[in-house]
C-alpha cells in the first residue's frame, strides 16, 4: 500500500471497524444476558405463582372441609368451593411437574402430584358421601357406636393429607429456587463473557492507536520535519539538501521533487 | 534497531495466527455452531487487525539485521502467546486470565501442560485452536510467517539463524530455500500422514487431526481427559509413537532421508543414540514394571513403558498410564529422558541428544588428554569436527540448564510443592515436556498449583523454548551491537 491518504483511510477504518465489532459483540452478548435474565425471572415467577395457587387452593379446600365435616354445614357453597379447589390443586401440580420434569428435582414434583392426588381423593370421598357410608356401616355392624365420626375423619385422615401436601408445597418452593441457582451461575458466566470481548476489543484498539501514533511519528512527522529542516538549511546556509529519509510514498516523491527543483535552480 | 520493521514482521505472524483462528471458527461452525464460534471469529478479527495494521503502514525491508531478526523471533513468540489467550478469554469457562495465558504459552512452546480439569467440556472449535497453537509453535511461529511471504530475500536466512538452536544450525548444509522446503514438506507431510494413520487406527477425523498436530508439534495436548489412554488402542499408540519419534529427529536429516541423500537418519550418529536411548529406557522400564507386577505381562509392560518413554523423550507428554505409580527406577529413567529429550533441529525441547553426545565426547577426550598431554584430539559428530566454540557453548548450555532447573525447583518448593513435584515441574517446563511426577503426574495437571507457580511455569516454558540464552538476550537488547 503506497499512498499516504489510503493508509490513513485504512487505519481509521480499522479503528471504526474495531469499535463497531466491539459494540456489536457487546450488544449480542447483552441480548443473550437479557434473554437469560428474562427466562430466569419468568421461571422464578412461575414457580412462586404455582406454589401460591396451591397454597390458596389448599386453604380453600381445608376451609370447606372444616365447614362440612367439623361444623356440619353441608350447604352447596362449600361443596362447590371444594370441587373448584380440587381442580386448582390438580392443575397446579401438573404445571409444577411440567416445569420440573427435566430437572434433578423431578422427584419433588412427583411427590407433589402424589400427595395432591391423595388429598383430592379424601375430599372426593367426603363429597361422594363415602365417609358417611363408612360411618353408617360401622355403626350397623357393631353394637358399640363407632369411633369414626366426621370430625375424627377430618383430624385423623384429611388433616394428615393436608399437612403432607403443605410440606410438599413448601419443599417445592425451596427446590424450585435451587433449580434456578445453576441458571444464575450460568447467567453470571454469560455476563462475564459479555464484558470480556468489549474489554479485549478496547485493549486491541488501544494498541492499534498506539501503533498509529508511533507510525505517524516515525514515518510521517519525523521525515516531514527532516525535509523541512534540510530545506531550511539549504535556503539559509546553502548547505546541500539531504533529508536522508527512506520513503517510497508521497513523502519520497516530495523529497525527490525538492531535489530536482534544487538541481534545476542550481543550473 | 528499526522497531517498525520488527513490528511489521510480527504483524505477519499475527495475520497467520488469525487465519488459524478462522479455521478453528470453521471447525466450530461444522460442529453445530458450537459455543466457541463467536469467540474464535472475534479473536480472528481482532488478531487480523493487529497484524494488518503494521503491514499497511510499514514497507517491506530489503535487509534485516541480526538484532532485528532476534527481536522478530522472540517478539513473535511472546505476541503469539498473548494473542493466543484471546479465544480462551472470550470463551470463558475455566479460563481466567492466568489460566488462558498458561494454556496459550504451553501450546506455543509445545509444552502441552494444561490447567484444564475437564478438557472434554471444551467445544471442538476451541480444542482445534488449542491443538493448532502447538502445531504452529512446533516449528516456530516465525517460520510460518516467512512461508507466506512472497519474497523475503536475504532476511529469510537471518531470521532462520536466530530461530534454530546453535547445534541445529551447524548441522545444516542446505540453502535457505531448501530449509523452508524441508520444514514444509516434512512437517506438513508428517502431520497429514499421521492424521490418516490415526483415522485408520480407529480415531474420528477430528481426534485424528488434533492428535496428529499435537504429536508432530511434540506437545501432548489431547482432546480427552485421559489423554491417549482414553482410546486404549495399541494401533493408535503405535502410530502416535511413530509420529512422536520422527518429530524428535532433526528435520534436515529427515528431508535428506526422504530425498535419498547421504546424510540420512541411518548414518546419523545422533539419531542412533536417540533411538538407542529410547530403546534401552523402554526395555529397562518394562522389565522393572513387570518384575514389580505392575502389569500382568511383559508385553503389556513394554507397551506402556515404550509409549511413555517416547512421549517423554520427544517432549510430547501424552499418557497411557499413571507413571506416578511406577517403580523408582522407571521414574528416574523417565526424568533422565525428560532432561535429554530429542535431537536438535526438531520440534522437541530439552537439553537435546546432540549436546549429550558432545558432552560425553568432551569428557572422553579430557580423559585421553590427561593420558597423552601433547596429543591433538578433536571432537567429531557425524564426521564433522566441532570447534571449541561449539563445545564451549554446549557445556555452557548444560550448566545454564541445570542451574535454571535448580532455581525453578527452589521456586516451586518455596510455594509449598513437595520435592518430586518441584523438581519434575521445573525440568518438565524447561524441557517443554508437560507432565512430571507428584502433583503434576501424567494424568494430573497444573490446575492445583497456586497462581504464582502457574506464572512461574510459563516463564520456564518460554526460557526453555528460546534455548535459555535466547531468552536472556531479551534483557540486553540495548547493549547488543
Amino acid at each position: 500500500m503506497q499512498g499516504v491518504a489510503r493508509r490513513m483511510r485504512v487505519a481509521f477504518l480499522s479503528i471504526v471497524m474495531l469499535l463497531f465489532f466491539a459494540g456489536a459483540t457487546s450488544l449480542l452478548e447483552l441480548e443473550r444476558v437479557s434473554h437469560d435474565t428474562e427466562q430466569l425471572l419468568m421461571a422464578s415467577e412461575q414457580s412462586v405463582e404455582i406454589a401460591g395457587d396451591m397454597l390458596s387452593a389448599l386453604s380453600d379446600q381445608n376451609d370447606a372441609i372444616i365447614y362440612m365435616a367439623v361444623v356440619g354445614d353441608s350447604s352447596s357453597r362449600y361443596r362447590l368451593e371444594c370441587e373448584s379447589s380440587m381442580s386448582m390443586l390438580n392443575s397446579a401440580a401438573q404445571r409444577a411437574y411440567d416445569i420440573m420434569a427435566s430437572s434433578e428435582y423431578r422427584g419433588i414434583a412427583d411427590s407433589l402430584g402424589k400427595y395432591t392426588r391423595e388429598l383430592n381423593q379424601l375430599a372426593r370421598e367426603w363429597l361422594d358421601g363415602d365417609v358417611h357410608r363408612r360411618i353408617e356401616s360401622l355403626n350397623l355392624n357393631d353394637s358399640i357406636p363407632s369411633l369414626l365420626t366426621p370430625r375424627s375423619w377430618y383430624v385423623d385422615e384429611y388433616k394428615v393429607g393436608y399437612i403432607n401436601l403443605s410440606k410438599q408445597v413448601s419443599q417445592y418452593m425451596t427446590s424450585s429456587q435451587n433449580t434456578l441457582s445453576p441458571e444464575v451461575s450460568r447467567l453470571s458466566h454469560t455476563a462475564r463473557r459479555s464484558v470480556t470481548p468489549v474489554f479485549i476489543s478496547l485493549l486491541v484498539m488501544f494498541v492499534v492507536v498506539m501503533m498509529l501514533y508511533f507510525f505517524l511519528k516515525k514515518l510521517y512527522v519525523k521525515p516531514i520535519l527532516r525535509i523541512n529542516r534540510s530545506l531550511g538549511d539549504y535556503l539559509t546556509y546553502k548547505v546541500p539538501f539531504d533529508s536522508n529519509i527512506a520513503c517510497r510514498d508521497e513523502l519520497g516523491e516530495l523529497r525527490d521533487r525538492i531535489e530536482t527543483l534544487i538541481s534545476k535552480s542550481n543550473k | 534497531m528499526r522497531v517498525h520493521v520488527v513490528i511489521r514482521y510480527i504483524g505477519m505472524v499475527l495475520v497467520f495466527l488469525a487465519s488459524f483462528m478462522l479455521a478453528a471458527a470453521g471447525v466450530s461452525l461444522i460442529n453445530n455452531h458450537d459455543s466457541a464460534f463467536y469467540p474464535l471469529l472475534l479473536s480472528s478479527f481482532l488478531t487480523a487487525i493487529l497484524g494488518l495494521f503494521p503491514l499497511i503502514f510499514v514497507e517491506r525491508a530489503e535487509e534485516i539485521k541480526t538484532k532485528e531478526g532476534y527481536a522478530i523471533v522472540v517478539g513473535s513468540w511472546l505476541v503469539a502467546c498473548v494473542v493466543g489467550t484471546i479465544p480462551y478469554l472470550i470463551w470463558g469457562g475455566e479460563f481466567t486470565l492466568v489460566n488462558a495465558w498458561f494454556e496459550s504459552v504451553s501450546g506455543f512452546t509445545t509444552t502441552g501442560a494444561s490447567i484444564l480439569n475437564d478438557i472434554e467440556f471444551l467445544p471442538r472449535g476451541l480444542l482445534f485452536w488449542r491443538s493448532a497453537t502447538t502445531w504452529i509453535g512446533g516449528i516456530g511461529v516465525v517460520m510460518f510467517a516467512l512461508v507466506i511471504l512472497p519474497a523475503l530475500g536475504r532476511s529469510r536466512q537471518l531470521l532462520y539463524n536466530v530461530e534454530l538452536s546453535t547445534i541445529a544450525k551447524d548441522n545444516f548444509h542446505y540453502r535457505s530455500r531448501e530449509i523452508m522446503r524441508i520444514l514444509i514438506f516434512v512437517y506438513v507431510g508428517l502431520t497429514l500422514v499421521t492424521t490418516v494413520l490415526l483415522k485408520l487406527a480407529g480415531m474420528c477425523w477430528f481426534d485424528a487431526a488434533t492428535h496428529a498436530m499435537s504429536a508432530c508439534g511434540t506437545s501432548g495436548f489431547s482432546t480427552k481427559n485421559a489423554s491417549v489412554a482414553f482410546f486404549d488402542n495399541p494401533m493408535i499408540e503405535l502410530v502416535m509413537m511413530g509420529a512422536m519419534t520422527v518429530s524428535g529427529i532433526h528435520f534436515g536429516i529427515l528431508y535428506a532421508t526422504l530425498t535419498g541423500r547421504k546424510n540420512n537418519i541411518f548414518r546419523s550418529e545422533i539419531v542412533r543414540v536417540y533411538i538407542a536411548m529410547m530403546l534401552i529406557a523402554s526395555i529397562v522400564i518394562a522389565a522393572s514394571l513387570f518384575s514389580e507386577n505392575i502389569y500382568p505381562s511383559f508385553i503389556e509392560s513394554l507397551r506402556h513403558a515404550s509409549f511413555q518413554v517416547v512421549s517423554i523423550t520427544t517432549t510430547s507428554g501424552f499418557a497411557t498410564a499413571d507413571t506416578n505409580l511406577w517403580t523408582p527406577l522407571a521414574i528416574i529413567l523417565l526424568i533422565f529422558c525428560s532432561i535429554i529429550c530429542g535431537c536438535a533441529g526438531s520440534t522437541s525441547g530439552g537439553m537435546k541428544v546432540d549436546r549429550l553426545v558432545l558432552a560425553l565426547k568432551v569428557i572422553r577426550n579430557r580423559v585421553k588428554l590427561q593420558q597423552h598431554p601433547n596429543a591433538i584430539i578433536t571432537t567429531k559428530t557425524d564426521g564433522m569436527v566441532q570447534g571449541d566454540n561449539v563445545l564451549s557453548l554446549v557445556l555452557t548450555f548444560i550448566v545454564a540448564y541445570l542451574l535454571l532447573a535448580l532455581l525453578g525447583t527452589i521456586v516451586y518448593a518455596m510455594f509449598g510443592c513437595d520435592i518430586m513435584t518441584s523438581f519434575t515441574a521445573s525440568i518438565s517446563c524447561i524441557s517443554n515436556v508437560g507432565p512430571g511426577f507428584g502433583e503434576i503426574g501424567s494424568f494430573d495437571n497444573y490446575a492445583d498449583l497456586p497462581v504464582i507457580l502457574r506464572l512461574n511455569s510459563t516463564v520456564l516454558m518460554l526460557v526453555g523454548r528460546l534455548e535459555i540464552f535466547g531468552f536472556i538476550q531479551l534483557f540486553f537488547l540495548r547493549s547488543w551491537r
